[in-house]
C-alpha cells in the first residue's frame, strides 16, 4: 500500500509541475508588467531594471517560469505583486483566515445536515420527508450558487429587515467595526448557507443511497440475531459502512467547495481568496493570480490524493498491491 | 447519487397487475407477448411522470430559444427611454431595464446561448469522452495508459479557476466558450465508459466477431457501443446541465459571454446592483437556469431508470 | 415442557401484489439438546419460520396473524423488543448461510464476538477477549490469539462459518439455528463444518435447528425432521421414518429427484414437474397437487390437514395410507425401481 501511495504522489507531483507552467504561461499571456511598470509614474527607471533582472521579466516565459518557481520552492516566495506595490504572500496571507473560516463551517454545517438526513431517509425509505427531500435535492443540483446567494440577499438581509425593522443578517463584507463574535456569525451565515446548498444535495442523496446499501447488507441481521438493539444495529453496524463512502466524497468534494467558494465570496463580498483570485484578474495583477491558482490547484490534487488515502485507511478490505 | 426507483404512486400495484396478466396469458397460450427493447424503455420512460413533464418543458425551452427572433416580441438591444426599470405588465411580462430593455426578450435571446452552449458542450464532450473511453479501454495497454493519463491530468485540473484564467485572456464568444467546456469535461465520461468497456471487451460475444474476422473499429461500433448507450446517454444529460451552470457562472463574474450579448448568467450580473429596486432582472433569468437545469436532470434520472438493463420489466 | 414449541404459526407479509402467506400454520416442538431438520424447496417458508422464532422478520411488511412461539414457556410473538434482545444471542443463536455477507467487514472477527458476548454478560473487555479466542479454539480456527484481531476478508470461506458458528456459540445458548449453514461452501468444507456442529453439540448439549434445502445434511445430523411445502409442514417424524418410509408424496418425489450413490444407475430419477406454488394465489384444495403423481380429483378439493398416519410419524395427505403405498408402488415400478 505504501508503494500505492508514493506511486500516487509522485504522479501528483509530476501533474503540478505540468500544470503550474500552464498557470504561469498563460497569466503571461494576458500582459506585459514590463510595459505596465513603464507607464507607472511612481516607479523609476532603475527599479524597473532591477526588477527585470532579478525576475528576468525581459526573459523568454520559460526562463521567468524557472525562477517564479525556484522561489517559491526554495523560498516559499510568490513573488511582488506590481500592482499593489507589495509581496504577493503577504497579500494572501491577509486573506487564508476568511477562506478557511467560510469553508470550514460550510463542510461543518454541510455534514451536520446531510449525514443524519440522508440516513433519516434511507431507513424511512419513500416516506414524506424523504420523497420531500429527494425534491429539495433536486432543486439543490440545479440552484446555481450565485443565483442562490443574490436570492437569500434578497430574502433575509433586504426583505427580513424592513419587516422586522432590524438588521440580522449581513450581504457583504466580514464584520463591521468593532464588532464581536455575532457580528462575525451575522455576516457568515448567508455566505455559508449559500456555500452549502449544492453540498447538502449531494451529501444527502450520497448518504441515503449509501446506507440504503448497507441496509440490505445481511451482517445487520447477524447483529441483530447477536441480540443488539436497533439503535445499535444502526449508528455501529451500519453507519460505520455507510461512511466509508461519504468520507471520500469529503475529500473529492473540497474541489467543488473551492469552485463554489470562488463565486460566493465574490456574491457577498467575502474578503477571502476566491474574492481576490476574481480581483487579481480583473486588475491583471499577475503574480497574485498566479500564486493563487497554483494554490487551487495543489490543494485539488492535494484533495484527490487525500480521496484515494482516505479510502484505503477506513476500509479495510481496499488493498494495494 | 440519486435515487432510480421513484414511479408515481401505485406505479408499482399497476404494473404488478399488468405482470401478472401477462404472466396468465403467456401460461395459458404457451408464449408471452414479446416487446422490442425500444418499446420497453419507452414504457419505463412514460412511468417517470416527472421526467415527461421535464422532457416537454425542455422541448418548449428549445424552440423557444431557436425561435427567439420570433417570439421575442423587441430586440435584445432594443431600448425605449420612455419605459426604464419598469416591473412586469402586460406590454412587458417581465418588466425592463435601467435602458428601458425588454427583460422577456433578452431572456429568450439569452436563452439561445445558455442551452445551446448547453447543448454543444452535451453532444461533443460526450463524444469525445465516449470515443476516447472505448478506444482505451477495448485496446487496453499503452493506449490505455496513454488516455487515461490525459484523463487523470485534465480531471484534476481546477474547473472553474482554469476557466477564470481563460476568460480573463480571451473575450469568451459563444463558440470558444462551448470549445473550452467540451475539452475540460469529457474526462468523467471517458472514466465511465472506459471502466464499462473493460468489462464487456472479454465477454464472448466480442471474441466471437473477432474470432470470424470483424475489425476493430467494426467490433467497437456495432458490438461494444449499444453496450454503454445507457451509460452515455444518462452521462450526456448531465454534461449539459453541468455546461449551463458553469457557462452562466463564469458570465455572472463577468469572465464569459460579453454583453451586450445577453445570456443568463451575465444578465444576472447587470440586475446585481440594483436587486433590491428591480428584483424582476434578477428573478426571471434565474429561474430559467434553475428551471432548465432541474428539467435535465429530471430527465437524466428518468432515463436512467428507463435504460437500466438491470432493472426488471 | 418443552424447550421451543411452535404452535400453529402463520407469518404473511403485506405485499403491493396481496399478503404473502409464508408461513401458514406450521407447529413443531424441540426438546433440549436434540435437533430438528426443517427441509423444502426455497419459498417453501423454511427460513421465515427460523426468523419467526429470532423474530427477526422485518415488521412491517410481516405480521404473525395467529400462533404461539413458546420458549420455555414464553410466548415470544407477545415478547417485547428489550425481552427479544435478551433472548437473542443469549438463549436462541442463529447462524446464516453465506459468511461471506453475514460478518461485518469494518469490524474484526473478535470485536464481533466479544460484542455478542458484552451485551449479555458482565464481562470486562479483556474477560470477553478471552472468551473469543476460547469460543475461536473451539471451533477449530488455528492460532486464535492472532486471528482474534483479524478482519472477516482475511478469513477463507470455511474460517468464515467456523468463526459465526464461534460467534453464535460464545455465549452458550439454548438452541441454535443454522439456515443453510453449509450451502455457499465447498462441499469438503461443507462436510467439516457439519461434524464441527455436531462436535459442539456434543460438547454443549446444544438443540441445533437446522433449516436446509439438501437432505443430505439432514440424515447426517437430525433426530427428527419436518418437511415444509408452501408454508405448511408436510410431513413430520424421525429422521428414519421420513427418510425410509416417506408417506408425503412431495417427500417421495423429493427423494425421488436425488441420485443416490447406492443405487446409482440403476433407477432413473423422477424430476417434479412445475414450480413451487405462489404464496398469494395457493392452488384449491391441496398445496402440491398441481405437482403430485398421486393426485386423485378429491385432492383438488379437500385442503388435507398434518394426520398422524403411523405412530409418530404424521404427513398431510387425504390419501389412505394404502393408497400412498400402493401409489408409490405403482411409480416406482414404472421407474424400474426394485422393491
Amino acid at each position: 500500500m505504501l508503494a500505492y501511495i508514493i506511486r500516487k504522489i509522485l504522479f501528483s507531483i509530476i501533474i503540478l509541475f505540468v500544470a503550474s507552467f500552464v498557470i504561469f504561461y498563460l497569466v503571461s499571456l494576458s500582459g506585459d508588467p514590463l510595459q505596465e511598470l513603464a507607464l507607472n509614474p511612481r516607479v523609476s527607471q532603475e527599479d524597473i531594471e532591477r526588477l527585470a533582472a532579478t525576475y528576468g521579466l525581459d526573459q523568454p516565459v520559460y526562463v521567468q517560469y524557472g525562477i517564479w518557481i525556484r522561489d517559491i520552492l526554495l523560498y516559499g516566495d510568490f513573488g511582488l505583486s506590481f500592482k499593489q506595490n507589495t509581496d504577493v504572500n503577504s497579500i494572501i496571507a491577509a486573506r487564508i483566515w476568511p477562506t478557511v473560516l467560510l469553508m470550514g463551517s460550510s463542510l461543518i454545517f454541510t455534514l451536520a445536515i446531510a449525514i443524519p438526513f440522508g440516513i433519516y431517509s434511507a431507513i424511512k425509505k419513500y416516506s414524506l420527508i424523504d420523497n420531500i427531500g429527494t425534491f429539495l435535492s433536486f432543486v439543490g443540483f440545479a440552484m446555481p450558487v450565485f443565483f442562490l446567494g443574490l436570492i437569500l440577499q434578497l430574502v433575509f438581509a433586504v426583505y427580513l429587515t424592513e419587516w422586522l425593522g432590524v438588521r440580522v443578517f449581513y450581504v457583504s463584507g466580514m464584520s463591521s467595526r468593532g464588532g464581536g463574535v455575532i457580528d462575525l456569525l451575522q455576516h457568515l451565515f448567508l455566505p455559508m448557507v449559500t456555500l452549502s446548498v449544492v453540498s447538502i444535495a449531494t451529501f444527502t442523496r450520497f448518504q441515503r443511497s449509501a446506507m440504503l446499501d448497507v441496509l440490505s447488507a445481511e451482517y445487520l441481521r447477524t447483529a441483530r440475531a447477536k441480540g443488539l438493539s436497533e439503535r445499535t444495529v444502526y449508528l455501529k453496524h451500519a453507519l460505520r459502512n455507510a461512511l466509508i463512502p461519504t468520507i471520500t466524497l469529503i475529500a473529492l468534494s473540497a474541489v467543488s467547495l473551492i469552485a463554489g467558494a470562488v463565486i460566493t465570496e465574490t456574491v457577498f463580498s467575502w474578503p477571502g481568496l476566491g474574492f481576490l483570485l476574481i480581483d487579481s484578474l480583473y486588475k491583471g495583477d499577475y503574480n497574485v493570480a498566479r500564486a493563487l491558482l497554483l494554490i487551487t490547484a495543489v490543494l485539488t490534487v492535494l484533495f484527490n490524493l487525500l480521496a484515494d488515502i482516505a479510502y484505503s485507511i477506513v476500509d479495510p478490505r481496499v488493498s494495494y498491491d | 447519487m440519486v435515487d432510480q426507483r421513484r414511479t408515481g404512486a401505485g406505479g408499482g400495484i399497476e404494473s404488478s397487475e399488468v405482470m401478472q396478466a401477462a404472466e396468465a396469458a403467456g401460461e395459458e397460450y404457451g408464449k408471452v407477448e414479446g416487446r422490442t427493447q425500444r418499446e420497453i424503455v419507452w414504457r419505463r420512460f412514460k412511468r417517470h411522470r416527472l421526467a415527461l413533464i421535464s422532457a416537454f418543458v425542455l422541448i418548449l425551452l428549445y424552440i423557444s430559444a431557436i425561435g427567439a427572433p420570433v417570439f421575442a416580441p423587441y430586440g435584445y438591444e432594443e431600448q425605449d427611454f420612455t419605459r426604464i426599470n419598469q416591473p412586469p405588465s402586460a406590454e412587458n411580462i417581465m418588466g425592463t431595464d435601467r435602458l428601458g430593455r425588454d427583460t422577456f426578450s433578452r431572456v429568450l435571446y439569452g436563452g439561445r446561448v445558455s442551452l445551446m452552449v448547453g447543448l454543444g458542450v452535451g453532444v461533443f464532450s460526450t463524444a469525445l469522452g465516449a470515443g476516447l473511453g472505448i478506444i482505451s479501454g477495448y485496446y487496453g495497454r499503452a493506449v490505455d495508459v496513454g488516455i487515461m493519463g490525459l484523463t487523470d491530468f485534465v480531471l484534476v485540473l481546477p474547473f472553474l479557476p482554469v476557466m477564470l484564467v481563460l476568460g480573463s485572456i480571451f473575450r469568451f464568444t459563444p463558440l470558444t466558450i462551448t470549445l473550452v467546456l467540451i475539452v475540460l469535461i469529457w474526462t468523467q465520461i471517458a472514466r465511465l465508459v472506459r471502466g464499462e468497456v473493460l468489462s464487456l471487451r472479454d465477454r464472448e460475444f466480442v471474441q466471437a466477431a473477432r474470432a470470424i474476422g470483424v475489425s476493430d473499429f467494426k467490433i467497437m461500433v456495432r458490438h461494444i457501443l449499444p453496450n454503454v448507450v445507457g451509460v452515455i446517454t444518462v452521462q450526456a444529460t448531465l454534461t449539459v446541465a453541468l455546461a449551463i451552470l458553469l457557462e452562466s457562472a463564469l458570465s455572472f463574474l463577468g469572465l464569459g459571454i460579453q454583453p451586450p450579448t445577453p445570456s443568463w448568467g451575465n444578465m444576472l450580473t447587470d440586475a446585481r446592483t440594483t436587486m433590491t429596486q428591480q428584483w424582476w432582472l434578477t428573478i426571471f433569468p434565474g429561474m430559467m437556469i434553475v428551471i432548465t437545469t432541474l428539467c435535465i436532470n429530471f430527465l437524466g434520472d428518468g432515463l436512467r431508470d428507463a435504460l437500466d438493463p438491470k432493472a426488471v420489466e | 415442557m418443552a424447550l421451543l414449541e411452535v404452535r400453529d404459526l402463520k407469518t404473511h407479509f403485506r405485499t403491493p401484489d396481496g399478503i404473502v402467506k409464508a408461513v401458514d400454520g406450521v407447529s413443531f416442538t424441540l426438546e433440549a439438546g436434540e435437533t430438528l431438520g426443517i427441509v423444502g424447496e426455497s419459498g417453501s417458508g423454511k427460513s421465515v419460520t427460523a426468523l419467526s422464532i429470532m423474530r427477526l422478520n422485518p415488521q412491517p411488511p410481516c405480521y404473525y396473524p395467529q400462533g404461539e412461539i413458546l420458549f420455555e414457556g414464553r410466548n415470544l410473538l407477545e415478547a417485547g423488543e428489550r425481552e427479544l434482545r435478551d433472548i437473542r444471542g443469549n438463549d436462541i443463536a442463529m447462524i446464516f448461510q453465506d459468511p461471506m455477507t453475514s460478518l461485518n467487514p469494518v469490524f474484526t472477527v473478535g470485536d464481533q464476538i466479544m460484542e455478542a458476548v458484552r451485551i449479555h454478560q458482565k464481562v470486562s473487555k479483556k474477560e470477553a477477549k478471552d472468551i473469543a479466542i476460547q469460543a475461536l479454539r473451539d471451533v477449530g480456527i488455528p492460532n486464535p490469539e492472532r486471528r482474534v484481531d483479524e478482519y472477516p476478508h482475511q478469513y477463507s470461506g470455511g474460517m468464515r462459518q467456523r468463526a459465526m458458528i464461534a460467534m453464535a456459540l460464545a455465549c452458550n445458548p439454548k438452541i441454535l439455528i443454522a439456515d443453510e449453514p453449509t450451502t455457499a461452501l465447498d462441499v469438503t468444507i461443507q462436510a467439516q463444518i457439519l461434524e464441527l456442529m455436531v462436535e459442539l453439540q456434543e460438547k454443549y448439549g446444544t438443540a441445533i435447528i437446522m433449516i436446509t434445502h439438501d437432505l443430505g445434511v439432514v440424515a447426517q445430523l437430525a433426530d427428527k425432521i419436518m418437511v415444509m411445502y408452501g408454508g405448511r409442514a408436510v410431513e413430520t417424524g424421525t429422521t428414519d421414518d421420513v427418510f425410509y418410509d416417506p408417506l408425503m408424496p412431495y417427500t417421495w418425489s423429493l427423494l425421488r429427484s436425488i441420485p443416490r450413490l447406492d443405487k446409482a444407475g440403476e433407477v432413473r430419477l423422477l424430476p417434479i414437474r412445475g414450480q413451487p406454488p405462489s404464496l398469494i394465489f395457493l392452488p384449491p384444495g391441496c398445496n402440491f397437487n398441481p405437482r403430485c403423481p398421486f393426485a386423485k380429483d378429491k385432492c383438488r378439493e379437500v385442503d388435507p390437514p398434518l394426520e398422524e398416519k403411523r405412530p409418530g410419524h404424521r404427513a398431510a395427505c387425504i390419501l389412505s395410507l394404502q393408497e400412498i403405498e400402493e401409489s408409490k408402488h405403482r411409480v416406482d415400478e414404472e421407474l424400474g425401481v426394485e422393491q
